[in-house]
């Protein structure tokens, strides 16, 4: 019968999510999740930083968490403010969507950006946004802004996260 | 009409005001200002914070240009929400009156706090802020926020300057 097969399918569908669900997603009643160490964001900032000033890039970075919240940030020689501002709305628009910023700068090329990035404040469509990571699960984002060009805010971005990765867990 | 000769009174005068000129005093019509390179504002930071978390206590901490302009921000583990906006506040009131909160706090005992606190955003009479200073010249302050009692959060904001202090030339 139709209503039997349904539920079966239902049954199977279900039971392959319950499967593919990574942990923090399997919440009975609370969620799980984590954040960079004070000290390692702090570390993290300063390595962009100085990543970049090796290059003659004066840039801002900031480090913020999934929920948004700022980590830390650092104001590189001869940034400005602007930069900093602009390190924010790259990491927040990053941690936001789970992926970097020059992803979506990529995806905008075909057409396939929300709308939500003419509507809510904070959300830029630039590069210089990296997710952090640990395994699959993202756990904050670092925004660098003031290098010519964002593919170069990355570069420092993530010479800054290779410093720290084997430090995350 | 001849030129009134100049009496030996208004010469020294003259060369006494010259004399007393010499220095960051007599803008031509520049203002110098110094303030700390990321990388120092950065260490005085961490340092503060983490002299405050081996004791036990959760705080967040900003370096402040003398502008009042955020050059480094550290948000502690588990740190109290509010800490952010405190620290903040702190390093801004100190850097405003040019007096370390504490001493503030000290001196609003025996006559009337200054005007503005209360009125203005950005300031707040606490302990917590402390001035960063090259020789006679402030050239930022820092704002701890978090630790539990007897002006802890200041003895955290001066670690992270007896840090630096020896390299602000």
């Amino acid at each position: 019968m139709t209503s039997v097969r349904i539920l079966l399918f239902r049954s199977a569908a279900a039971l392959a999510l319950a499967a593919s669900a990574p942990a923090a997603v399997r919440a009975e009643g609370l969620v799980s999740t984590k954040r960079l160490s004070a000290s390692l964001a702090a570390e993290l900032v300063l390595g962009a930083v100085t990543a970049c000033a090796q290059k003659d890039y004066h840039v801002g970075a900031v480090v913020l968490d999934t929920s948004g919240v700022q980590q830390a940030a650092l104001r590189g020689d001869g940034a400005a403010a602007q930069n900093v501002l602009n390190a924010i709305d790259k990491a927040y628009t990053a941690a936001s969507f789970g992926m970097d910023t020059a992803e979506l700068v990529e995806r905008a090329k075909s057409g396939a950006v929300s709308s939500a990035f003419a509507k809510v404040p904070h959300l830029l469509l630039n590069a210089g946004g990296v997710v952090i990571k640990v395994g699959d699960e993202v756990i904050g984002a670092i925004g660098v802004s003031g290098a010519p060009g964002g593919d170069n805010d990355v570069v420092c971005a993530k010479a800054a996260l290779e410093k720290i990765k084997d430090r995350m867990k | 009409m001849p030129a009134r000769p100049v009496g030996p009174g208004r010469a020294a005068a003259a060369l006494a005001l010259l004399v007393l000129c010499v220095g960051p005093a007599s803008p031509q019509g520049l203002v110098k200002k110094s303030y700390l390179t990321a990388a120092l504002a950065h260490e005085a930071l961490i340092t503060a914070v983490e002299a405050c978390a081996r004791q036990g206590q959760q705080v967040s901490g900003v370096v402040l240009d003398p502008a009042g302009l955020q050059q480094a921000f550290l948000r502690g583990d588990g740190a109290g929400i509010h800490t952010v906006d405190t620290a903040d506040y702190k390093a801004n009131t100190t850097l405003s009156f040019r007096i370390d909160g504490v001493d503030l706090v000290e001196r609003s005992k025996t006559r009337p706090p200054p005007g503005p606190i209360g009125k203005l955003p950005r300031l707040l009479l606490a302990q917590g802020g402390v001035l960063i200073k090259a020789g006679d010249e402030i050239v930022g302050a820092i704002g701890i926020s978090g630790a539990r009692g007897n002006n802890m959060d200041t003895a955290c904001a001066r670690a992270g300057v007896d840090k630096i202090k020896d390299r602000l030339r």
